[in-house]
């Protein structure tokens, strides 16, 4: 196939994708579909995305472009490794890739249907360098799961693509890296781990056997394998898996390595031993990443909010060489709220503190934004310091893993989530009830009811005061409200909140520090039930001021006979 | 005295250009009150006075709000009279400003006017048990320890960034407002005895919280 050959197939099967989404289409020359009139460049492809950013920077756009060619790179080296040792004609070897932004994400790659005939010597350079103009356009293009099949002839590779219909996998990177390589650290423990399985691959003499392996990691790094069933034909003497077996095991895995989050990899390995040979010859059939049962919708709402903060922390860390340290003071709060429900839910590790913080990690397990929410309001009563500790802690674990907190840094989180907890019954002092205060009036008017921010203005213009209809004095009976949650704020007039004030402060004076809380949530319901009509709406004083006495009489009237019931 | 210097108020403008605040100015109006006025009974603070011979009010958004005084409104009059059921001695301070949606209102002390009638400045906390929180030695000087307040959260990296990690003002910025060697000075010799104290505030909690400011601004006094 001449060059020219080659980018008109190219663009064919680039038309032919997007126009079809899915689509199998064979990476020959002489194709009976039509041929484009232009023909695209690599380097052409690259200005057509050029003209489609206009908020990047040049500098961060070329940055962009070095990472996809990277991504390009990388996944075609992991085909050419997989393809390099197969020589039977017949051979196919499937590769699944998710793709995003120019990001690929290996998800699965099967091997199947070998013949006997062993074919010509080909170099796996000659596949890739065809298959890389396509990828690159394809990367460029498409959000999606992508399947390529390598057909092994008597003599070269033969191509099809096409698309495959799936939901974006929780695993797959969203952002391009031009980082390809592996940390030393997991790159070591993979070898541990080889040898390790190694040592239990063995066959029967004259026999044939199989065996699934399933490897757990986190991000890039390796957390650890469970051996799965191992079945057998009966032969003779078991003979040992020779060299090969390790590289194979090695090829097979590394890849599944550029994925982001918790996850397993299920590998398929079979086993033949023929004639007098001393060791029996392992195969990778098949390998592809686990998912587990989506959990319900309230949880996934977070995971997945989770995952694209988790992806850019990743990203910045490995990507862009941002400093751990640095990080941690980029978050929000907010962030880190999120940070530690999603770490916490998406690895399973809230039930490693469910005996230090029992109510906290309650309310996390629950999962959604209000889940959230509420965290973050702990987060804000948590003060400086802990806020601090929390954020570093929170940084490391996203960067580097749960399993990198040393044991002093695991007491201390233990230490921070117990504190949290029994803050929870604990009343709230000044500076506590001064920070939610300012928090729930920037999240009244900013967040829940911006609408109303230029309209509840009082005479003098400033807006009105945002009010608990569950007090803070009272937050410490109800550990499992959100004292900031949309539900329990409202703006009031001023003569409102005034009388609100007042029926709660007949309320207090009679019970002091003992009231209950049942005694508290019939309080705020009598509010709610007199003072509603007020609440998130401007007060006219001609048209209140004597409603407003009858219901703040009204209200006592209830606050006495609620007292009177004590 | 309307022509006395302010450098806690310039510092506080210079603050509110450079940093991602949202302010409003009203402009001066000539009926201002003045020096030693009488506002329902309570004397106007001379750099009080000071103030709105510059400015007709100050609005930063959510934060600080100075109750506007001029042509359209007279704020400083309207907050006093809001407040009038406060029981005394809480009744008879000087309200000029609050944090914007909060019920804290910020005002001087006229009980405890000096010579020139200068009166130290209080933040009052009407949620719960009413009471008044010592916070700057002058109007000035509160202009000042605001100003250093937002200097301070969009100077440190993680407070600009969030909002949320925010310390609240004042009573969590102990170490700015303990910068006012004067107030710390009159809250050693007991000045602010009868507002913090029985009868004034009748809660033990609050009488508590209230000594344990005086601690924190005593220990954090340089």
């Amino acid at each position: 196939m001449t060059r020219g050959e080659c980018w008109r197939a190219v663009a064919v099967g680039l038309a032919v994708l997007m126009v079809q989404g899915c689509a199998t289409v064979p990476y020959e020359g002489g194709s009976a579909l039509s041929l484009e009139r232009h023909v695209l460049s690599p380097d052409e492809a690259t200005l057509v995305s050029t003209g489609r950013s206009t908020s990047s920077s040049e500098d961060e756009w070329r940055t962009e472009i070095g990472a996809r060619r990277a991504e390009v790179e990388w996944a075609l080296a992991q085909m050419g490794a997989l393809a390099s040792g197969e020589e039977q004609v017949g051979t196919v070897l499937r590769f699944t890739f998710w793709v995003e932004r120019g990001a690929l994400t290996l998800l699965s790659h099967h091997r199947g249907m070998a013949g006997a005939e062993r074919g010509q010597s080909t170099k796996a350079e000659a596949f890739t360098e065809e298959l890389r103009g396509l990828l690159t356009l394809l990367a460029e293009r498409r959000t999606g799961a992508l399947v390529f099949t390598l057909h092994r002839e008597r003599s070269r590779w033969r191509v099809d693509y096409e698309a495959a219909s799936l939901e974006a996998p929780p695993e797959a990177k969203q952002r391009p890296a031009r980082r390809t390589g592996y940390p030393d650290v997991t790159l070591q423990a993979l070898q541990t781990l080889v040898k390790q399985v190694v040592r239990l691959l063995q066959v029967p003499a004259g026999a044939s056997a199989r065996m699934t392996v399933e490897v757990a990691l986190d991000d890039d790094r390796l957390i650890g394998w469970t051996p799965g069933p191992y079945l057998a034909e009966s032969g003779g003497t078991v003979r040992p898996a020779d060299a090969q077996a390790a590289e194979a095991l090695l090829l097979a895995v590394l890849p599944f390595l550029h994925g982001l989050g918790p996850r397993t990899v299920r590998l398929e390995l079979s086993g033949t031993h023929e004639g007098t040979s001393a060791n029996s010859h392992w195969k990778v059939e098949g390998a592809e990443t686990l998912r587990p049962v989506p959990p319900d919708e309230a949880v996934e709402d977070v995971l997945r909010e989770y995952r694209l903060l988790h992806a850019d922390i990743f990203h910045r860390y490995r990507e862009e060489m941002v400093d751990s340290v640095q990080l941690a003071g980029v978050f929000t709060l907010e962030q880190v709220a999120l940070g530690v429900i999603g770490g916490l839910l998406g690895k399973g590790l809230h039930v490693a503190f469910e005996a230090a913080a029992p109510v906290v990690m309650r309310v996390v397990s629950r999962g959604g934004a209000a889940g959230t929410r509420w965290f973050r309001t702990q987060l804000v009563r948590a003060g400086r310091k802990d806020q601090e500790l929390l954020r570093r802690l929170f940084v490391k674990v996203e960067t580097e893993g749960a399993e990198s907190l040393s044991a002093a840094e695991r007491n201390e989180l233990t230490q921070l989530l117990r504190r949290m907890e029994q803050s929870l019954t604990v009343k709230l002092d000044p500076k506590k009830r001064d920070s939610l205060r300012a928090k729930a009036h920037e999240d009244f008017f900013g967040l829940y009811h911006s609408e109303l921010a230029g309209v509840l203005r009082g005479a003098q213009g400033a807006r009105y005061d945002v009010h608990h209809l569950i007090p803070l004095e009272y937050a410490h009976l109800f550990p499992e409200l959100d004292i900031n949650a949309a539900t329990n704020l409202s703006a009031l007039g001023k003569p409102v909140h005034q009388k609100i004030n007042n029926v709660w402060t007949s309320f207090r004076t009679a019970l002091g520090n003992d009231a209950t809380p049942q005694q508290v949530q019939q309080m705020a319901d009598i509010t709610q039930r007199h003072f509603e009509r007020w609440f998130n709406k401007v007060y006219e004083p001609s048209q209140s001021d004597v409603l407003l006495e009858r219901a703040t009489a009204a209200a006592l009237d209830d606050v006495r006979a609620l007292l009177a019931r004590k | 005295m309307t022509n006395v210097p302010l450098p806690g108020l310039e510092r506080l403008l210079v603050a509110c250009g450079k940093y991602p605040v949202r302010a409003e100015l009203r402009k001066p109006w000539a009926g201002a009150p003045v020096a030693g006025a009488l506002v329902l009974g309570r004397p106007v603070d001379p750099m009080l006075a000071g103030f709105y011979s510059r400015l007709g009010g100050l609005h930063l958004y959510l934060k600080l709000f100075v109750e506007p005084c001029d042509e359209q409104v007279n704020g400083l009059l309207m907050v006093n009279e809001e407040e009038s059921d406060w029981p005394e001695p809480f009744r008879s301070l000087l309200i000029f400003g609050r944090e914007e949606a909060l019920a804290y209102r910020y005002a001087t002390v006229p009980a405890l006017a000096d010579a020139q009638g200068v009166q130290p400045v209080v933040m009052v906390d009407p949620y719960e048990y009413i009471h008044a929180v010592p916070i700057a030695s002058n109007v000035d000087r509160f202009f000042d320890t605001y100003a250093r307040y937002l200097e301070f959260i969009y100077e440190t990296p993680d407070l600009r960034n969030d909002p949320d990690a925010r310390p609240p003002f004042p009573r969590g910025v102990p170490e700015l407002i303990a910068a006012d060697r004067t107030l710390v000075g009159m809250l050693v010799e007991g000045r602010f005895d009868s507002l913090m104290s029985q009868p004034a505030v009748e809660d033990r909690e609050t009488q508590a919280e209230l000594r344990k400011w005086i601690e924190e601004l005593q220990a954090a006094s340089p």
